[in-house]
């Protein structure tokens, strides 16, 4: 057995541009590590922690399906799910380095030699809301609930959503000692990677959910059990429309520097639907922070009325939230099947426009991962041939190209678009237009275009704006189409499955970094199978009383639990 | 008129059923589904689709959903759960009711003591300037769409006072200084609006009055003016006024839509339109028969009121 | 009130439906001055690139937010498109939508107000049972539902308003044709043998119309209004297409502090298409009320 520990170096924030080496190949961590036993933040010196005070949130909206995170990703429950069932599942993204994986209510784990076997030691005195222990046994229920459709009688249970990603699980067994065996029929030796996303959360006490389940209420959920978590907040109210009050949880395990956490006694989230509402309740003072979700974060021109009525009263976190781009349908014929066509769209398209027109004023020019992604080397802007060169030259070359291919007259091509927010659509139409090119915007509801994306209906389409820190997971947006149906392109190109098998046997750091830019150059040069545009940044506020946040590099999804933040009200 | 009255109550269940049955079937053509929406932004496998339409109930046949839908219309459950939250609908309706009915109160009562003195007003001075001035605001009130008055309101707010709203709606009874602070600007728009209408019709209706031969009678043998207006004029106008004020019941409960989502007001509208985009039908269905059997209420009183004014219309309708 | 015919015994200078129009135009002066606009009006609707002089949905990012200046009468939105244009153009789809809408609307809700009126009995029961129900369903709501189930567009709009108001325009139009229906000079034509239809169309209809067009005439700005309001929730005319109620939306979302004019203008707009249509439409009202009752003399 290897024994191989969380690939945790020294907490060290990464920061771009900076060209520290990111050490550590997988090579390297096969090595025993003190496991580290809580998520320190090392680095804040001089701090004076205050207990108490409640903080007062925004949220977009009701959290949906009931305050489930097997059925849904929405930000509007991870906000504030973060609170009530914590930051992760047995594993977590480290706060001070979102790139790390650190222990959560899994102390240690190990591996066997060929990465089918993962072994798990539940940490002790965590408890449910309620009192109850948490122990193996619902680690156990959860990881069945997710993976495991469950069936009484005629009455079924979905597993959850995201079943696919946790990899072909055979068998959960519970060990002697309090632990957790998960075996998969297939190598997995990325588990740790895909286990640690912070929409995973453990919300289904085996003691409340399993006698409902037996009794036949398939649909339970966790706001059916009263929303019982294991996370540093416990629910005291919930009035529908209105506010989520979530309280401290006297017994809960994490600590800071021998300091129980949470710090703040709690927090209310109030439901703000609309933005500029949002805005205003800000200002005015009634709110200590913004609320997440696209249409939340702050654009450039809210951002200045916000400096200018708070001014050093307010700051704004900064979250890397993902890619803008342009994705062609490959498997519906069109003059977008040559790749001299979508090579022009790519020259043509004015990517350093598209931040203040389509992104709200914050974002940077990038082909898919942002500057502080750990796989981004030093010389990240001079990515071959993205966004170099002045527009009007690139645009000549783009109109050349066109003509080469024989549409010096244009064409029309659909395009799917999400009513949510047609403004990137509309930005994409006019860019557009001006080469010839008629993009037909369809635009959709939330329901058709959950539907729409997976499907090989439409030309072509923008794709989600997910941000991903594990490289090897973008194979399910960028993979083939029969196997990843949410692939923001539609494609049935076997060497960009070939590309991803050579990245996932990386063996050391460099060679990841030289696969994963070998992908980005197949599929953004060569192929064009998707035009990136920008890079968006997603701006919360927050008063500036507001410490002790730990703001991930990217995903406005990690990190909710607000255990560490207190109110430094003078 | 009892028996016609009797006899309208009575028609109102087949009413209601044609009207749940036309609801069900256009909830029905929608295409997309809820599942899209609970599942959130990230795809998921067919099966797991499948499956939690199964347990939905999405998956059995029409009748069988319509049967089973009306079933728990009639016993009490008033249509079931929402699908999307699984909350029962009848504490749906309880909780978003009392904030549109309290709104709609709020408003008619003020409308109706604001427009009834400047009514009576400007038709008694009718073409002088208070006249003019009144019948300008009425037209500001009819003309000016709510949702640009309620922006521009929150932003004079927020930049004259550094003050706002606020965020979190509490029903009179528990807090009653935040409820008044967040009700009165919803209030205000929608007053204004309202007792422009109603201010029309208190001054046409007034004016026609007035003119008429047994008011001139009366006036002529001697009594006074306000008792001329009281006892004569007013009993005339009252009706009208109430219809008026009917029609615009029916309007605020199903029309304040946009100040919900403005101000926050967890109402009927706004839970309507959300249901609606999500595709939550149990929740649509049971919300429109909800709404349409408040409407049919509200006709009654409306076409009795109109025979009582004209008897010579037949009751055999 | 007199139940005579009110219209056609006042032998306008030109007889029948045409100088009831007539009659109804010009009793006051500006009742003429719309009547004169309309010509133009249309003309703008048809080519609006004769007022308009930018594009509506060309962008120019590099002069987004732009306040308002000789170049730019409205200013700029987000994306650099001038506003004056876009008001303009937008206009053709708000006034589109308000007119198609009351258009069918008052067709349809007159046709089925007087057929079910005339015949009384078992058909005039079942179907105001049906707009009963109609009626149930606050206008917004109607416009929601068909909007979500068929997706929003331009067509649907119409359509759903137009079912929206229908009902109220059928009772209307019930209402004033039974007060007439009961009068002596048509159970007149009636024992004489007139055909149904006859009876309908040159004594109930002349009669009973004229209040309930003052009616429809208001309803165009509800129209508009209803147009507005769907778009803010983002279910009306899909963009880049301008229209009243999506540039209001952007622009209080996103920079309304900043650029007050990308919200205001268009909301100017909206309000001064419905104080236009309450005036004629009170106008209207009155001179329907003046001849009912030759000796008020009523303004509203």
């Amino acid at each position: 057995m290897v024994i191989l520990a969380s690939c945790v170096r020294e907490a060290e924030p990464v920061l771009p541009k900076g060209n520290e080496t990111h050490g550590g190949s997988l090579a390297e961590a096969r090595v025993v590590i003190t496991p580290v036993t809580s998520l320190t933040v090392a680095h804040l010196v001089d701090r004076k922690e205050k207990y108490g005070g409640i903080m007062v949130l925004a949220n977009r909206s009701d959290p949906p399906a009931g305050f489930d995170p097997l059925r849904t990703s929405s930000i509007a429950l991870h906000h504030i799910a973060g609170a009530l069932f914590g930051s992760g599942n047995l594993v977590a993204r480290c706060r001070e380095n979102i790139y790390a994986i650190c222990p959560y209510l899994a102390t240690s784990w190990t591996t066997n030699a060929g990465y089918t076997e993962w072994d798990f030691t539940i940490r002790r005195n965590v408890r449910w809301h309620d009192g109850t222990t948490f122990t193996a046994q619902d680690a156990k229920f959860w990881f069945d609930l997710a993976h495991l459709q469950t069936a009484i009688g005629d009455r079924i249970r979905a597993p959850a959503y995201f079943k696919g990603e946790l990899g072909d699980i055979e068998s959960v067994k519970i060990l002697e000692h309090d632990r957790l065996r998960i075996t998969f029929s297939h190598r997995n030796p990325h588990f740790l990677d895909d286990l640690a996303n912070p929409r995973f959360r453990l919300a289904h006490p085996y003691h409340l959910m399993k006698p409902k389940i037996e009794k036949a209420s398939m649909s339970i959920n966790p706001l059916g059990v009263g929303l019982v978590g294991v996370g540093p907040f416990v629910l005291e109210e919930y009035i529908k429309g209105s506010v989520v009050r979530v309280r401290r949880f006297d017994r809960y395990w994490e600590k800071d520097s021998g300091n129980t956490l949470p710090y703040i006694n709690g927090i209310d989230y109030v439901v703000i639907p609309d933005p500029f509402v949002m805005d205003v309740a800000f200002r005015s003072g009634r709110l200590d922070g913004g609320a997440r979700g696209q249409a939340h974060y702050l654009t450039a021109e809210r951002k200045r009325g916000y400096v200018r009525g708070l001014g050093k009263d307010v700051f704004f976190a900064e979250i890397e939230g993902g890619n803008f781009r342009l994705a062609f349908n490959m498997l519906k014929s069109g003059p977008w099947q040559d790749p001299v066509v979508r090579r022009a769209i790519a020259f043509w398209i004015d990517k350093r426009a598209a931040i203040p027109a389509a992104l709200g004023g914050f974002g940077w020019t990038a082909p898919d991962l942002g500057p502080s992604h750990i796989l981004v080397p030093r010389h990240f802007v001079n990515w071959p041939k993205f966004d170099t060169g002045q527009l009007d030259q690139k645009r000549i070359i783009a109109k050349y190209l066109l003509d080469e291919a024989g549409y010096s007259s244009g064409f029309s091509m659909g395009h799917l678009c999400r009513g949510l927010n047609t403004t990137p659509c509309e930005f994409l139409k006019a860019q557009l237009a001006d080469l010839g090119i008629e993009l037909e915007l369809q635009i959709v509801d939330e329901g058709e275009w959950n539907r729409a994306r997976v499907s090989i209906d439409y030309d072509s389409q923008q794709g989600r704006l997910t941000p991903s820190p594990i490289p090897e997971g973008t194979e399910s947006v960028y993979g083939r189409y029969s196997g990843n149906p949410d692939a923001y392109a539609k494609h049935e190109d076997l060497r960009v499955e070939e590309l991803y098998r050579k990245l996932r046997g990386a063996l050391t750091f460099d060679q990841r970094v030289e696969d994963w830019r070998e992908i980005e150059r197949y599929l953004f040069v060569e192929q064009t199978y998707v035009v990136p545009i920008a890079e968006s940044i997603n701006v919360i506020p927050y008063r500036s009383y507001v410490k002790g946040l730990a703001i991930p590099a990217e995903d406005a999804h990690t990190n909710t639990d607000f255990a560490t933040v207190w109110l430094e009200k003078g | 008129m009892q028996r016609y009255i009797a006899w309208r109550l009575v028609l109102i269940a087949p009413t209601l059923l044609v009207a749940c049955t036309l609801v069900f079937l256009v909830m029905r053509i929608l295409p997309g589904d809820i599942t899209f929406v609970i599942f959130g932004d990230v795809a998921v496998n067919p099966e797991a689709r499948e499956f939690l339409r199964d347990e939905l109930g999405l998956n059995d046949p029409l009748h069988v959903q319509y049967g089973g839908w009306l079933w728990k219309m009639v016993n009490g459950e008033f249509g079931g759960h929402s699908l999307e939250s699984d909350e029962q609908i009848a504490s749906m309706i309880g909780r978003q009711l009392p904030v549109t009915l309290l709104l709609t109160v709020y408003t008619v009562f003020f409308s109706i003591f604001i427009s009834v003195p400047f009514g009576i007003l400007s038709a008694v001075l009718e073409g002088r300037w208070p006249d003019r001035f009144i019948r300008a605001i009425t037209l500001g009130g009819l003309a000016l769409p709510h949702l640009l008055v309620a922006l521009l309101l929150l932003l004079g707010l927020l930049l004259f006072f550094e003050w706002s709203p606020p965020i979190i709606y509490y029903p009179p009874w528990v807090n009653p200084w935040s409820h008044a602070q967040l009700m009165i600007w919803p209030t205000l728009i929608l007053t204004w609006e309202c007792s422009s209408h109603l201010v029309r019709v208190i001054r046409s209706s007034m004016l026609d009055v007035i003119r008429q031969p047994y008011v001139v009678t009366a006036q002529s043998k001697g009594l006074s003016v306000y008792r001329v207006i009281v006892w004569h004029v007013l009993p005339n106008v009252m009706i009208p006024l109430l219809t008026m004020v009917a029609l615009q019941v029916g309007t605020l409960i199903g029309g304040v839509l946009v100040l919900e989502i403005i101000f926050g007001l967890p109402g009927l509208g706004r839970g309507f339109v959300q249901a609606a985009i999500s595709r939550d039908y149990p929740v649509v269905q049971s919300l429109a028969v909800f709404l349409i059997f408040v409407s049919l209420i509200i006709n009654l009183l409306v076409d009795v009121m109109y025979r009582f004014i004209d008897p010579r219309i037949s009751y055999s309708g | 009130m007199s139940s005579s015919d009110h219209y056609s015994r006042q032998r306008p200078f030109l007889a029948g439906w045409f100088g009831i129009v007539w009659a109804m135009v010009f009793h006051h002066p500006v009742m003429v001055l719309a009547f004169l606009m309309l010509p133009l009006l249309t003309l703008l609707l048809l080519f609006p690139d004769l007022l308009a002089p930018y594009d509506p949905v060309f962008q120019n990012v590099s002069e987004r937010l732009s306040p308002p200046s000789s170049e730019y009468y409205f200013g700029t939105d987000g994306f650099g498109r001038d506003i004056f244009s876009r008001v303009v153009y937008g206009a053709r789809v708000s006034f589109l939508v308000g007119f198609l809408a009351i258009v069918i609307a008052g067709t349809f809700g007159v046709s089925v107000g007087t057929f079910s009126a005339y015949c009384g009995g078992k058909p005039d029961l079942f179907i105001q049972r049906f707009i009963d129900v109609l009626l149930g369903f606050p206008l917004l709501v109607i416009v929601v539902i068909i909007a979500v189930a068929m997706g929003p567009s331009g067509k649907v709009m119409i359509v759903s308003i137009a079912l929206g108001l229908f009902p109220q325009i059928a009772r209307l139009s019930r209402a004033s044709s039974l007060a007439i229906k009961e009068s002596d000079y048509v159970d007149a034509a009636r024992v004489l043998g007139s055909h149904p239809l006859r009876i309908i169309a040159r004594h109930i209809l002349p009669n009973s119309l004229p209040p309930v067009l003052a009616q429809i005439i208001g309803y165009f700005g509800v129209a508009v209004v209803a147009e507005t309001a769907i778009s803010f929730i983002g279910l009306g005319v899909p963009p880049p297409t301008p229209s009243w109620g999506r540039m209001i939306q952007e622009g209080s979302r996103h920079y309304f502090e900043v650029a007050p004019w990308a919200t205001v203008f268009p909301g100017l707009a909206l309000s001064v298409t419905v104080f236009i249509s309450v005036i004629l439409g009170d106008k209207t009202q009155n001179w329907v009320r003046l001849k009912t009752s030759p000796s008020r003399k009523v303004d509203l």
